[in-house]
């Protein structure tokens, strides 16, 4: 059968010529023997176009970043929502502003030179060799720049060039300026807090859930409330900048803390920044000299030294001291400013600012007792509040006697203003220190993470002798009538080269309102003021940061809430006249000092 | 029969074809404009938060400050202004010369001047001893926008 059915192609291909006759009999061959090598050759074209396929995609894979992936790039780099900061009153001290921020696709740009040069027409950019770099990089996403006004948008607009484009983007905006510049920090052009609050907010977990690619809207985060008073902060600021020009520091800086809950109700140090531009950010000449700076407090040291005392009973209000004669220790020589060479009660050696009887009492105390009381005030610590800008105290090392005696009175132990507003604060408030705060908190709060440091009857002894030197002694300048002030001053020589220079000095200024029933703390710190014609040359305290710290006190305090009361109060110091001491309820203390 | 019930079954099926495809084309328009709705709100929560931004911004104490020293005739609180009620003196009869002067005239006591007097007397101690100032007319320069603020540096 076989070869007959043979036999009409071989008729057909007879017609044909032979080699093309066998050619065709091979391809239309529907033999299974003849079909091998199509099949194969088709199995092999699709092998060759699934292999280009998977090689593209493991190329893909591993390139990332193409033109295709401009939206994620830039989900990246866009600015994360943060949340608004408003003061105590919810007064608004920083938000988010939508803006529009330019970006190119440097691969689908043709002619870079031109579209640079117009760029930098348009924007008016000061470094446009910067843009052509990266407008040459190979990445598929670029920045041209954050934060354009709308008149720039349009222009670039009307260019035409489709490797520009836009997108809308978040810019953080201060609109107090620089009022609170250093509580608040500010954030870079990513939106991310790179110093004060603004890192404080970052550090509770804000950027990694923008880092995990949550999508943050800025109406859903809640306001984070500072205890900043806006206003009292402006009082502040001003006065410490009129402060400035008048006295010619180089630099001054100030706080208010509520006693009762260790809130910051105000803090500025000049000079400062404004954190909408903040330049070259926090440097040497503008940082927080409040929390970042360490310094000698001077005689303000002396009521830690005597509430030490008091507490440790080794000495009594009415106590005598020994100021008769120098106190000599080895080689070196304590003697007092304004030496008085007689015996001195405890109020006395306060309001005369005695060096050598508040060393007597911290060596009845001893160096380990000493020590000890001040670690327990945390003035041996780094003090750790939310703001990240902080400086460790210094402190001797070894700590022998005669560093004791110094530290008495407030030299040889380097601390931040407000480490030691916070252990006044401690003192003052009934004996609870606590750290200070940037948020706002309440007084429940406040004592739940208080330490109770002093007995109830040496705060009030603290604050009586506050008074009386704001009544009689040093503190006059800031006794503003009505407010019940007690104060205490603080002149520090400042070291040059290692060596107390008499000439440039630190002053200190801590003044108490009111002092029967403690609410604020106030204080204010100068760096080198100089003697003026109108302060008899004197660049002690009592003549500069005394006076700022009045003036601050005359508008801040009803501002504050505290109404000025015409009477004196009638028992303000209740435990020490209990305990005897009757004269401290009288003005000028019964005349008990002089 | 059979075929009356097909043809049933048959408009059963393009009646619930027609419905659910109305469902359907419904939803998605809700869809969107839900979506729009929500990208509206959260552009009147942008515009909001400028507006807030920008009016912070222009009452912020330094600018008050500043105004107001140059364009109020008011002083700076005195701690000495601040007093309780109960040490508000009472009202004295200070006598009315303006009315006494009409009913002088037989014009008889109509209206009293006191209400029109009340301005003339300064309101604190402390404008006694000052000349009233005028509010001088001060053109202000243009508050600096937003916009200038954020210009980049």
């Amino acid at each position: 059968m076989l070869p007959q059915d043979d036999q009409p192609q071989k008729a057909r291909s007879a017609v044909l010529p032979p080699k093309l006759s066998a050619l065709k009999a091979r391809m239309l061959s529907t033999h299974l023997h003849n079909s091998d090598k199509r099949i194969n050759f088709v199995a092999v074209c699709f092998l060759g176009v699934f292999a280009i396929m998977a090689g593209r995609l493991v190329q893909l894979g591993f390139k990332g970043g193409l033109p295709g992936g401009v939206k994620g790039a830039a989900d990246q780099e866009l600015s994360a929502a943060r949340p608004d900061i408003v003061d105590r009153h919810g007064r608004l001290l920083a938000t988010d502003v939508r803006t529009v921020s330019v970006f190119a696709e440097p691969g689908k740009i043709i002619d870079k030179n031109k579209v640079t040069d117009e760029l930098t027409r348009i924007l008016s950019l000061k470094h446009p060799e910067a843009l052509r770099h990266r407008l040459g990089m190979r990445k598929g996403f670029v920045w041209v720049k954050r934060t354009i006004t709308p008149r720039q948008r349009e222009e670039i607009f009307q260019l035409g060039e489709p490797g520009i484009g836009f997108l809308p983007d978040l810019k953080r905006f201060y609109p107090n300026g620089p009022l609170a510049a250093h509580v608040l920090g500010f954030t870079n052009e990513d939106n991310r807090g790179i110093a004060g609050i603004e890192k404080y907010i970052d550090e509770q977990g804000l950027m990694s859930l923008h880092g995990a690619g949550f999508e943050v809207k800025h109406e859903d985060l809640k306001p984070v409330k500072l205890s900043i008073d806006l206003d009292v902060t402006q009082v502040l600021r001003d006065e410490l900048e009129k402060g400035l020009v008048k006295f010619k520091a180089k630099s001054d800086a100030g706080a208010i803390l509520d006693v009762r809950t260790g809130e910051v109700i105000a803090l500025e140090s000049l000079p400062d920044f404004d954190p909408n531009d903040p330049g070259k950010g926090v440097t040497a000449v503008n940082k927080n000299r409040m929390t970042a700076g360490v310094y000698e407090m001077g005689s303000t040291f002396k009521s830690i030294s005597i509430a030490m005392a008091l507490q440790d009973d080794k000495v009594k209000l009415g106590s005598r001291l020994d100021a008769t004669h120098n106190l000599h220790y080895g080689r070196f020589t304590i003697h007092d400013y304004d030496a008085t060479h007689r015996m001195l009660t405890v109020p006395e050696v306060f309001v005369h600012s005695s060096n050598i009887g508040t060393a007597r009492m911290v060596l009845r105390v001893g160096v380990p007792g000493h020590k000890a009381f001040l670690r327990k005030m945390g003035m041996l610590t780094r003090m750790k509040t939310e703001l990240p800008e902080s400086a460790a105290p210094i402190i001797p090392h070894p700590w022998s006697t005669l560093n004791s005696i110094t530290i008495a009175f407030g030299q040889g132990i380097n601390v931040a203003p407000l480490q030691a507003m916070a252990a006044v604060a401690g003192l003052v408030n009934g004996g609870n220190l606590m750290v200070p705060t940037f948020l706002k908190r309440d007084q429940a709060q406040a004592l739940k993470v208080s330490k109770n440091v002093v007995r109830p009857d040496v705060s009030e002894a603290i604050r009586y002798l506050m008074r009386i030197n704001a009544e009689i002694g040093s503190a006059k300048k800031a006794n503003i009538p009505g407010y019940f002030v007690g104060g205490k001053t603080g002149t520090a020589d400042k070291i040059i080269h290692g060596r107390y220079a008499n000439n440039k000095v630190f002053t200190t200024f801590m003044a108490l309102v009111p002092a029967n029933k403690p609410k604020y703390l106030f204080m204010v710190i100068m760096n080198e003021p100089q003697g003026l014609k109108s302060t008899f040359g004197f660049h002690t305290a009592a003549w500069n940061s005394g006076e700022i710290t009045g003036k601050v006190i005359t508008r801040a305090a009803p501002m504050l809430g505290l109404a000025p009361e015409d009477v004196l109060p009638k028992a303000p110091f209740p435990l020490l006249a209990a305990q005897g001491y009757t004269y401290v309820n009288q003005p000028n203390g019964g005349g008990m000092v002089d | 029969m059979l075929r009356l019930i097909n043809l049933l079954t048959v408009l059963a099926l393009l009646g619930c074809a027609a419905y659910a495809y109305n469902i359907s084309y419904i939803t998605l328009y809700d869809a969107e404009r839900i979506h729009k709705a929500k990208a509206d709100i959260s552009r009147q929560h942008h515009e909001i938060a400028f507006l807030q931004a920008e009016w912070a911004h222009l009452v912020r104490p330094e600018r008050l400050q500043a105004l107001a020293d140059r364009n109020l005739s008011l002083q700076p609180l005195a701690l000495d202004q601040i007093v309780s009620a109960d040490q508000l003196p009472n009202k004295t009869q200070q006598g009315d010369p303006l009315s006494a002067a009409l009913s002088g005239l037989g014009l008889g006591d109509t209206t009293s001047s006191l209400a029109m007097k009340a301005h003339s007397t300064p309101l604190t101690p402390h404008d006694q001893h000052r000349p009233r100032r005028k509010p001088t007319k001060v053109t202000l320069a243009p508050p600096k926008t937003i916009a200038d603020l954020l210009k980049m540096h």
